[in-house]
């Protein structure tokens, strides 16, 4: 099953292998849970979202263009599941972010400054105040950031997940990596004094 | 920062796979039932129209019209008249009828065949 593509394995599935479904399972439920763990901070609600989420894949996988990305479709359904979930949890923060004409204030007024280097996000020892920080950003910027540094996605991957141009989360990345450093950066110099 | 997380919960993938089978063979489970019952009515249908059919045939004398030829060969010479009361006379709709559940039951029996032959189900 693990030499298999996942197309491959969705075929196969779709055929009558009822296996095949569960190498799929196999290989996203880690990273998904852990995706999810991080936007909604809590285990149980984590794997609830999780499991919700591949029951709508199951669902729906007939529906699948298999000539497109497997992995982008299924962080796409788990991404809105999770959203759906925090709205009936009515504590979701990227609506407070957002203005009358859905624009993002938060990331608009950090200056789009030249790519960063994203090196706080490798060290070790900046785990707990990275997380610490990404709690504080709004939901929307938050699911780039794990993408981009969780799972390794790329921009053009990324964008389809959150159904936003290219260029708009090539963007708000580099926004949000900033004032992430600036946070991080000015918490450490306090924790020092 | 992610790639060193490890609180992942224990029992994740199998509670996932529990469910969707759980899932899969209630959905199995439907469509067996809908395809057997599916097939049940529409075998009664084929055999209480097929019986409907020969009551109709016999009631509107197409027997009798197809029988003339045996005793008077001369009738034959009058072939469009005899072909055109057979076809009056025969119960077309019904006949139509019986062939659409005839294909309603071999549907039903060609799925319920599928899906007997899938994954064993453990209910």
């Amino acid at each position: 099953m693990k030499s298999l593509t996942d197309v491959q394995l969705i075929s196969s599935y779709l055929e009558g292998n009822r296996e095949a479904f569960n190498g799929l399972i196999n290989r996203y439920s880690q990273s998904l849970y852990k995706f999810t763990y991080y936007l909604v901070n809590n285990k149980e609600e984590a794997h609830d979202i999780v499991q919700e989420s591949f029951i709508k894949v199951w669902k729906n996988i007939k529906k699948f263009d298999q000539t497109k990305s497997f992995k982008t479709w299924i962080f796409t359904i788990t991404e809105r599941t999770a959203i759906d979930f925090l709205r009936k949890r009515k504590n979701i923060s990227f609506s407070s972010m957002d203005n009358d004409e859905s624009e993002n204030n938060f990331a608009q007024s950090v200056p789009d400054k030249e790519p960063m280097q994203d090196e706080i996000f490798e060290r070790n020892e900046n785990i707990e105040l990275v997380n610490e920080v990404l709690n504080m950003i709004p939901i929307d910027l938050k699911v780039i950031m794990i993408l981009r540094h969780g799972e390794e996605m790329t921009f053009e991957e990324i964008a389809k997940v959150v159904d936003k141009p290219v260029n708009t989360v090539k963007s708000q990345y580099r926004r949000t990596l900033f004032t992430l450093k600036e946070h991080i950066n000015s918490r450490m110099h306090r924790n020092s004094q | 920062m992610i790639k060193d997380y490890n609180q992942i919960l224990p029992g994740l993938e199998q509670d996932i796979i529990k469910k969707i089978n759980k899932l899969e063979n209630n959905r199995l489970f439907v469509k067996r039932i809908t395809y057997s019952s599916v097939s049940l009515v529409s075998l009664f249908g084929i055999v209480q129209y097929i019986t409907y059919i020969f009551k109709a045939i016999s009631v509107s004398g197409a027997f009798e019209y197809v029988s003339l030829p045996f005793y008077d060969i001369s009738l034959i010479t009058y072939w469009k008249e005899l072909i055109l009361s057979i076809a009056e006379s025969f119960p077309f709709m019904e006949f139509g009828i019986t062939l659409f559940i005839a294909g309603l039951f071999i549907w039903s029996i060609k799925n319920l065949q599928v899906n007997l032959t899938m994954n064993k189900l453990n209910i």
